[in-house]
């Protein structure tokens, strides 16, 4: 390590706590009450730490696990808690499962088919096609299955990437998966869990039904226009590179295809699990599966299974090779979301944002997508709609304008949240493939972050009947 | 491998037939499921460790949500950061100079003081770190003393030297929670099971004083045919390095840390006024951001991520398993059912049953996994204590402890796997050493638990 990258380590490093204090201390001085503060001041101490890496990501993820409990702001009950959240044991699942398809090697068949359904052709093209398909796919099955779904395919095509060029492509093309994730999710109401919580919480609230096809009639302009914006955002240091080298397999081992056949069993569970007509959950009576549920069924069939040369499909080894310490990130992004809400930070966000409403109406929707979509950055977004959508609907209410107004810019504004890998599990899934790191991730994703806010903004004012 | 479903169906078609509710049946069989894969091993621990996680939401006796939580628990934070803890003492190589010396200054004189020294290093180290690591760092200090004895002496010294590592490292297991992973269990059922925190120097009282007892008896066991030796020459260290002094201190704040957090007087946590909020996993946590962000004096860090995420993941992983298994006892209903018709066994007095569990818990613990065995049995005895209107800590803790003595087997546990690994004992010498240990270690448990447990449990 050279002389200067050391003491840039440290700047970072005492940024941090400085920064939580700057922060608290304004806070404390606008008057809210001391563990909002405090949420806010961690919040903040994370975030610079994350972004500017001098500890490594995973050690600082410790620190609202660790701080927060001295703090006063949640026990040590209630940290631990954010650990042990469906979305961790999602993600063990996930790479696990991606583990057994990279063991048998069958993950580059799948992305041979890919590559060919995409137009076979290298640099923007490439980048161009699978995100055209994680756009269609993640339109209406879980962001983050289709994301578990097209990793292994994607990290097949960039093995097949000469090492030196490797780099310059691995970053686009895993954006471009999870970018086309979370921008095809706002399309639909039924994949993405801040759009599914806007339109159950407006049923509720109003007893009307925003339908699929009034959703579609405003969301989809959106889409339709982000994603080239961002397809040309993102390759825009793309040159004309070679067309990937696809490799010829011979034909199918026993090993490939069974454990394609569980791939696809799995991806099928995922798809079906809730619909239609109640998913398969509801013919066999239960109602509690999850998407990590599938995910770990599908991982124990894979311990099982022989792999017909005497082995198993999966086997300790290779399935304990996952990024383990990023379960410490999805946790601790999850306990950060309690502490926003149990200490009242999150009520106070939500107050500022509903409180604008005597302003016009264009500066109200302007205001809520922005704030939605730049806080969601700092927190997961299912946890953002959850609190901040129920507390725009009071205020929408309250002040006679139809709740939809106000909910829904801000749900497809959390959407936007792209540059952070706490936001989303599609977001985290990429940070652990190792080839983004958090300030790559914040630099691409910053401006088709913006541009998804205005144009959420813009579609809304437009296209929501008053 | 066919077994685990076979057997699973056998107790679900008992159950049911008996009446029970279905969620009780379920989660019955998925237990006896996992019993059997975490005994046989037809796929390792912890991929048996994804079952419950995978089948309760299937089988409708925990959404997913719910199993989810059995992962987020305190115990698991607590042992994360004990592990890490205990990877950057690994990695400034503090552990070694700490085991060196205490041979040194014990053993020094040979014979049946080098075992004491040997056995007292391996105590006191494998109280903070794993058994395992403790067991493979003394093992080349033990080797190197072997080797300057002439053929004769060595042969009468081999065996005691080689067993008072595996079993000095069982031993001080037992002293502290994060001393092996099944005294951690126990912390996490006991809460779960009646919503009460069991504290770090809470176990400690029960903990150290059976760890001394067994200590000496140890001792006394493996020596009775040592004569007199003469000295040996041990090997030497420089002088401490800045990075060991700095892992030694923060080590020693997060023991102190651990140590006094709720008493006396309201420990620390009352003094920042943060009782009952801050917990022994908060100590931990603390302590290893401040490895990771302490420089170690040569450009790095005392804890760097690569050495941190070399943590055994997998025993975090069948800790969630466990701790599911407990909840999926409660909420369906299993564990009133269990109590029930173990309510029986209210009738025998309390130091027989004691007895009777520690017996068959430090019998069995040679053949099966100590943190599976922990895992299985923890919520059974939960349940049955509950029934038998005694406080759970009096049956968990005697037969949790009795776990960590498994002393006759090489399988029994991985210290005395890698002893006997080195071909200086043979499995008839460990069953011959470990059986009057574990017989002893067994009696003893029973009897301490049962004079001491209800003066510091308060019930």
């Amino acid at each position: 390590m050279t002389e200067k990258k050391a003491s840039n380590k440290v700047v970072a490093m005492c940024a941090g706590p400085v920064a939580a204090a700057a922060m608290g201390l304004v806070l404390a001085a606008a008057g809210l009450k001391s563990p909002a503060c405090w949420t806010a001041a961690v919040t903040t101490w994370c975030m610079v730490w994350w972004i500017f890496e001098p500890l490594p990501v995973e050690a600082t993820s410790i620190i609202p696990f660790a701080i927060f409990p001295i703090v006063g702001v949640l026990d040590s009950r209630q940290v631990a808690a954010g650990y042990g959240h469906e979305m961790v044991l999602l993600f063990v699942g996930g790479f696990m499962i991606s583990q057994g398809l990279g063991k048998s090697g069958a993950h580059k068949r799948l992305a041979i088919g890919m590559v060919h359904l995409v137009g076979g052709l290298g640099g923007r093209r490439l980048v161009l096609g699978f995100m055209l398909a994680a756009v269609l796919v993640s339109m209406w099955v879980s962001t983050t299955a289709t994301t578990l779904m097209f990793l292994p395919m994607m990290l097949a095509v960039l093995e097949q990437i000469e090492e030196k060029e490797r780099k310059a492509v691995a970053v686009p093309l895993l954006l471009s998966l999870v970018l086309g994730v979370n921008i095809g999710a706002m399309g639909t109401c039924v994949s993405t869990p801040p759009n599914i919580i806007c339109v159950g919480m407006y049923k509720d609230m109003t007893g009307n039904i925003m339908s699929l096809a009034r959703w579609m009639k405003v969301a989809l302009p959106i889409v339709i226009v982000l994603v080239p914006f961002t397809w040309l955002w993102l390759t825009r240091k793309l040159g004309r590179s070679q067309p990937v080298q696809l490799p010829v397999l011979g034909p199918w081992r026993t090993e490939e295809k069974r454990i394609i056949v569980v791939f696809l069993i799995t991806v099928a569970g995922w798809i079906f699990l809730e619909g239609p007509f109640g998913g398969w959950q509801r013919l066999i009576g239960v109602k509690g599966v999850g998407n990590s549920t599938v995910a770990l069924l599908s991982v124990m069939i894979m311990f099982l299974c022989p792999n017909g040369h005497g082995g198993r499909l999966l086997d300790w080894k290779t399935a304990s090779n996952i990024p383990w310490g990023l379960l410490l990130m999805v946790g601790g992004s999850m306990t950060i979301g309690a502490a926003f809400d149990s200490s009242g930070l999150s009520k106070v966000i939500g107050d500022k944002l509903a409180g604008s409403s005597s302003l016009p109406l264009f500066a109200i929707i302007g205001i809520v997508s922005m704030g939605a979509g730049i806080m969601t950055n700092m927190m997961n977004h299912t946890a953002m709609a959850a609190l901040l959508l129920p507390l725009l609907g009071a205020a929408a209410k309250s002040s006679g304008i139809d709740p939809i107004l106000f909910m829904m810019p801000a749900a497809i504004g959390i959407d936007t949240a792209f540059t952070t890998p706490i936001s989303t599990m599609s977001n985290l899934i990429i940070y652990g493939t190792g080839y983004v790191s958090v300030r790559t991730m914040v630099k691409e994703g910053f401006v088709p972050n913006i541009a998804g806010i205005v144009l959420v903004a813009i579609m809304c004012y437009l296209l929501l009947p008053r | 491998m066919g077994a685990g479903p076979v057997v699973a169906a056998a107790i679900w078609v008992v159950l049911a037939t008996k009446g029970l509710r279905l969620p009780a049946c379920w989660t019955a069989a998925i237990t006896g499921w996992c019993a059997v894969w975490w005994i046989f091993e037809p796929v390792p621990i912890a991929a048996t460790s994804i079952l419950p996680f995978a089948i309760f939401p299937l089988s409708g006796v925990l959404d997913h949500n719910q199993v989810a939580r059995g992962y987020g628990d305190t115990v698991i934070l607590l042992f994360m950061g004990g592990f890490m803890l205990a990877q950057g003492l690994e990695k400034s190589g503090a552990h070694r100079r700490l085991a060196l010396g205490m041979v040194r200054a014990v053993g020094g004189k040979g014979g049946r003081r080098l075992v004491l020294g040997f056995l007292l290093a391996a105590v006191v180290i494998s109280m903070w770190i794993s058994n395992t690591t403790t067991t493979l760092i003394l093992l080349p200090i033990a080797a190197a003393v072997l080797e300057q004895a002439d053929e004769n002496e060595k042969k009468r010294l081999a065996i005691p030297l080689m067993l008072a590592l595996c079993y000095g490292a069982s031993i001080g297991g037992i002293g502290t929670p994060i001393g092996t992973p099944p005294n951690m269990i126990f912390i996490g059922m006991y809460g779960r099971i009646t919503g009460k925190e069991f504290g770090f120097f809470e176990w400690m009282k029960i903990g150290v004083p059976i760890m001394v007892i067994m200590f000496f008896v140890a001792w006394l066991w493996l020596v009775r045919r040592l004569g007199e030796a003469k000295a040996v020459k041990i090997p030497t260290l420089g002088p401490w390095r800045a990075e060991e002094r700095r892992v030694m201190t923060i080590f020693a704040l997060a023991a102190l840390g651990w140590i006094f957090r709720g008493e006396p007087y309201g420990g620390w946590t009352g003094l920042i006024n943060a009782k009952g909020i801050v917990g022994d996993s908060t100590v931990a946590l603390i302590a290893v951001i401040l490895l990771f962000v302490w420089p170690d004096g040569k450009g790095g860090r005392l804890l760097d991520l690569k050495t941190a995420m070399a943590i055994p993941w997998d025993i975090l992983l069948l800790f969630g398993g466990g701790l599911t298994i407990a909840e999926a006892f409660e909420v369906s209903g299993l564990s009133k059912a269990i109590g029930d018709s173990l309510a029986v066994l209210s009738s025998w007095p309390m130091l027989a049953m004691m007895v009777a569990l520690t017996l068959s818990a430090g019998f069995l613990t040679n053949i099966m996994s100590n943190t599976a065995m922990a895992a299985l049995l923890m919520p059974l005895l939960g349940a049955a204590a509950k029934a038998a209107e005694v406080e759970p800590a009096m049956l968990m803790i005697p037969t949790v402890i009795s776990i960590s003595f498994a002393f006759m087997l090489p399988i029994g546990t991985p210290p005395n796997a890698i002893v006997y690994s080195t071909g200086q004992i043979s499995v008839r010498d460990m069953v011959r050493e470990g059986f009057f240990i574990n017989l002893i270690g067994a009696i003893v448990v029973a009897v301490v638990c049962y004079f001491l447990l209800p003066v510091f449990i308060k019930v």
